[in-house]
């Protein structure tokens, strides 16, 4: 545990390390350092790491903040937008895309909501993009407390 | 009274000392056993302050001393903690 401990006294900065390192090394080898004193020291160094004024310090821990107030704030706030997708797949469906369709529903079970629904054609279109197996998109996203249902399909 | 710097301005009180007796002086009257982390930020915030100084020649095991300001500033402390414990203690007997 002292090995463990005296390794710790490395994440303690520089300059208090060339103040205070070498008597505190020497207090290290007096004490019986147990588990509950490396937790102190980990905890001293985190403390001592942010009284230390230093720019790349400031810059990390507001991105870290920044970031979690984005999540928070995103957490909090209700869907606004829902997107929805149908695609119509021409000829036979082959068995390996419903998985995908699957998944795709599944993970627009977040905050945009999306609904992905399968159809078939009996008939080819016109907008089919190739002659044998075609496929065209249809859908839209709209504001969820405007409308009922996608009017400006992009 | 657990605040680690009041807690080490107590133990150089009565006389210098260095780290690893000053955590055994404070097991002792206070009853807590301050790590080695705790200890150092305090004696860190304490010299900051000037409330403490390194005494003597330059050691591996480096005795601390209280300064004058240190010492009025242990006053005032213990003196509010002398009021907030006399008031609850009355408040605590006629409750």
């Amino acid at each position: 545990v002292k090995g463990v401990a005296q390794l710790l006294i490395r994440l303690y900065p520089a300059g208090w390390r060339a103040r205070y390192g070498e008597e505190f090394e020497a207090l290290l080898e007096d004490s019986s350092a147990g588990w509950p004193a490396v937790l102190d020291l980990l905890k001293g160094a985190i403390k001592m790491q942010f009284s230390v004024p230093s720019f790349p310090k400031l810059a990390l821990m507001l991105s870290i903040t920044g970031l979690l107030i984005g999540l928070v704030v995103s957490s909090l706030l209700k869907p606004i937008y829902v997107s929805e997708a149908v695609v119509y797949l021409e000829g036979n469906v082959p068995g390996s895309v419903r998985p995908v369709v699957e998944y795709l529903n599944a993970v627009g079970a977040g905050s945009l909501k999306s609904n992905l629904t399968l159809g078939h054609h009996s008939r080819p279109s016109s907008e089919s993009l190739s002659g044998g197996a075609g496929q065209r998109a249809a859908g839209g996203c709209y504001r969820r407390d405007a409308e009922e249902g996608p009017s400006n399909p992009h | 009274m657990s605040d680690p710097t009041l807690l080490v301005l107590s133990s150089l009180a009565e006389g210098d000392k260095h780290g690893y007796a000053m955590m055994q002086d404070i097991e002792t009257f206070a009853g807590i056993r301050l790590g080695p982390g705790t200890l150092y930020g305090a004696i860190t915030r304490l010299e900051e302050h000037g409330w403490i100084r390194p005494s003597g020649t330059k050691n591996r095991r480096q005795p601390y001393t209280i300064t004058p300001s240190g010492r009025q500033h242990l006053q005032q402390e213990l003196a509010t903690l002398q009021q907030i414990v006399k008031t609850g203690l009355s408040r605590v007997k006629h409750a």
